[in-house]
């Protein structure tokens, strides 16, 4: 059973009494969860019913009290002082045409202050390319037109005597190393 | 198109004229009900009135969704004017209420307006508290937990304040009308 719970709230005599010298004999003035409860004991209790009855003779008087409708005039002075539409004030319109202009001005300034690259930034970058350029294609060493053009001009110097084959001439003059002697085949 | 009192304080915060005007239809009766009730004067009710609804206007632009409820929100804005007028009225004035003669007049029949004249009287002789719980639960038709939340106190203390006003009342008025209830 939970306290929230109309239909299982129960009322006492003692609780009507005071839910009647509290809020009348109305049962929708009562709290919404002891309404049932307490409807229930009226019904079934005649004393339950005297306290109700108590009750509603000091409402109905309460309700010759006399009331004070809203003069016309009244809505009026207060319609008068309501809102008015948010309209925008001359200062915020200046401000608006001033914004592109503030905000070029801010870019230009941002520019020209800008300092040129760090001093660090660009020597670690060329050390980079330097590194890059070296090992990037190492081949570029071996495909040099300079050692190409040495491997055409190297001729074996020993045991060819063969100008026709590319061998260099030698002169006869020179001494001549003992391995150069032609081999005659055969004994 | 919402017409529910959140919406309209919103339209109400950005000028909305139209919602203002039914804001002060819907609610503007019973604000001066319950000024009237609290302070007895048909004038003052009407300034009490239009204070709490130049508060309400000034609130407007920085009303939230779901903060509060209207109505509670506006009943206590209108209880804190009122309880201020009557504390103003009694250090300038040395106002008390008037209490009411529970002596009836021999053979008086009594007229509607006297009754009422006479309820509105012993009205106005409660203590401030007492007399707004019962004008919140009685002339303002509010639960009991909404009229604590206008006024600030547990639930127990509105019950407690209700029961002291009524039996007040019923007290003032036995001597007016002891046949209207039954205390003959």
């Amino acid at each position: 059973m939970t306290a929230e719970d109309p239909t299982a709230t129960t009322v006492t005599l003692e609780r009507l009494a005071e839910l009647v010298a509290a809020y009348g004999a109305a049962p929708e003035r009562w709290p919404e969860v002891e309404r049932v409860a307490a409807e229930r004991l009226i019904v079934q209790s005649a004393a339950a019913r005297a306290l109700r009855d108590a009750a509603a003779a000091l409402d109905r008087l309460l309700d010759a009290a006399p009331s004070a409708p809203p003069s016309g005039a009244l809505a009026a002075r207060v319609l008068a002082a309501a809102p008015h539409p948010r309209r925008p004030r001359a200062w915020r319109i200046v401000l608006a045409g001033m914004a592109p202009l503030a905000a070029a001005a801010a870019v230009a300034l941002w520019l020209a202050s800008t300092p040129e690259e760090p001093a660090r930034h660009v020597a670690t970058t060329r050390t980079l390319d330097v590194v890059v350029g070296q090992y990037a294609s190492p081949t570029d060493v071996l495909l040099d037109s300079y050692a190409l053009a040495d491997a055409y001009t190297t001729v074996p110097s020993i045991g060819c005597f063969d100008s026709s084959l590319g061998c260099p001439r030698i002169d006869a003059a020179e001494p001549a190393a003992p391995s150069a002697e032609p081999f005659k085949g055969g004994a | 198109v919402d017409d529910s009192d959140d919406a309209l304080m919103l339209r109400a915060g950005r000028g909305d004229r139209p919602a203002c005007g039914v804001l002060v239809e819907r609610h503007l009766g019973r604000t001066v009900s319950f000024a009237y009730r609290m302070l007895g004067s048909r004038s003052e009710a009407e300034d009490a009135a239009q204070e709490a609804f130049l508060r309400v206007w000034s609130a407007a632009p920085r009303w939230r969704t779901g903060q509060a409820r209207f109505t509670t929100w506006l009943h206590r804005i209108v209880m804190n004017v009122c309880l201020d007028r009557i504390a103003r009225r009694r250090e300038t004035t040395g106002d008390v209420p008037e209490i009411v003669d529970p002596r009836p007049e021999p053979s008086h029949a009594l007229q509607a307006s006297e009754v009422a004249r006479h309820v509105g009287t012993a009205l106005a002789s409660l203590p401030e508290m007492q007399r707004a719980a019962v004008t919140l639960c009685h002339y303002q038709g509010m639960r009991n937990r909404e009229a604590a939340e206008v006024m600030g106190v547990s639930v127990e203390a509105l019950e407690s304040l209700l029961v002291r006003g009524r039996r007040a009342l019923r007290a003032a008025l036995a001597g007016i009308a002891p046949a209207l209830l039954g205390t003959e």
